[in-house]
């Protein structure tokens, strides 16, 4: 084998090992369980091998004036936006039979970071293939560690911890209205329920940071986001037929802080509070109002009003 | 609109107070109406509000 070749052929394999172990990495089932494994763990890994592979591909491809590899590289490209609709079609039936839905917002988060995982399965095999072509093994090595972490870094975001206080609320009745400190939740009208409500119930009040985290409370998708989160980790009392049991988010309309109603398997509000911290903000509900003059303006003229 | 009222539940006292096509169901006395009221909440996938004003109402979310 000409020493090119061999060049070329290292640079495809480092490329195509590092997007795998790039992938795995990414593929974290975690309390959401999703994707579930085995099964969902196959489907992903073959598709971030498909992905990587091609990409080590590219720059060998490239350098080789084949163009039509490149060409049809970009092709597969296109055809990785179909895991979105794979993901958000899958989600979407399974939402069918649950108790307490993720709803679409949430679902089409989980969309779109699966398919933004394959392109940075593309990108970090790109780099690695491109810096073993371009220098040598050892380079590309480095570059491989670099672009692994890179990627872990991608998966982060912001959570609700970091744009609101959170704290235990009090839930009570004022006749058949439930209230957690003084935003209203629902109407109860049975006496029964009203008094495991009070019992077993954990109410908790998120007090938004700032007018940007006032735009997030502020989204339903949010909202139902948190509650299945909340849901999942702490466990739900609610069945089929039994709505009074459903968790609820109800804003007051003055000050914007969300009240939360759950009744979870045991009551532990500290645990709850947990849950809620590290709900993930939604791509669909992270609005910055304040970035803006008249974001900014009206919250000025709101607290000098203060 | 997903909401919708499947019953309402009340006492004699107060049964001018439903009209309409829902399906009315009087009960003797208070704990009467508010059982019944659980029963359909439970039986029909619903569930009891109640009105404040001596009817109760057994809706599906």
């Amino acid at each position: 084998m000409a020493p090119q070749e061999h060049q070329y052929l290292l640079a495809i394999l480092l490329g195509f090992a590092t997007g795998v172990i790039a992938r795995f990495c990414m593929l974290r089932s975690d309390y959401r369980n999703y994707p579930s494994y085995p099964h969902g763990y196959i489907i992903h890994l073959s598709l971030g091998a498909i992905a990587s592979i091609l990409a080590a591909l590219a720059v060998p491809a490239l350098i080789e004036e084949e163009l039509t590899a490149v060409t049809f590289l970009v092709l597969c490209a296109q055809q990785f936006r179909d895991i979105r609709s794979m993901e958000r079609e899958t989600l979407m039936k399974l939402e069918e039979q649950a108790l307490v839905p993720r709803g679409p917002d949430y679902i089409e988060g989980i969309a779109k970071v699966f398919e933004s995982r394959n392109y940075l399965v593309m990108l970090v095999a790109l780099t690695v293939s491109g810096a073993v072509v371009l220098s040598n093994w050892r380079i590309g090595c480095i570059a491989a560690v670099i672009m692994v972490g890179f990627s872990l870094c991608c998966m982060r975001g912001s959570y609700i911890g970091d744009i609101a206080q959170i704290h235990a609320g009090t839930l009570h009745f004022d006749k058949s209205l439930l209230y957690v400190d003084d935003i209203v939740l629902m109407n109860v009208g049975d006496p029964n329920a009203r008094e495991k409500i009070l019992q077993e119930g954990v109410g908790i009040v998120l007090y938004p940071n700032d007018d940007d985290g006032r735009a997030i409370l502020n989204s339903l998708g949010q909202r139902q986001a948190i509650l299945h989160d909340v849901s999942i980790l702490t466990g739900n009392q609610l069945d089929v037929g039994e709505q009074e049991w459903t968790p609820m988010a109800r804003k007051n309309m003055k000050t914007g802080a969300l009240g939360i109603f759950i009744l979870p398997n045991y009551k532990n509000v500290e645990c709850v509070i947990a849950a809620v911290k590290r709900t993930p903000i939604l791509e669909s509900a992270a609005q910055k109002p304040l970035s803006s003059d008249i974001g900014r303006n009206i919250a000025k003229g709101a607290k000098q009003h203060e | 609109m997903n909401d919708t009222i499947l019953a309402a539940v009340t006492t004699d006292e107060y049964a001018d107070k439903v009209q309409g096509s829902v399906a009315v169901f009087i009960a003797d006395d208070e704990i009467e109406q508010q059982r019944t009221a659980m029963l359909l909440a439970r039986i029909m996938r619903g569930m009891s509000h109640d009105l404040e004003n001596g009817v109760m109402i057994v809706v599906r979310h």
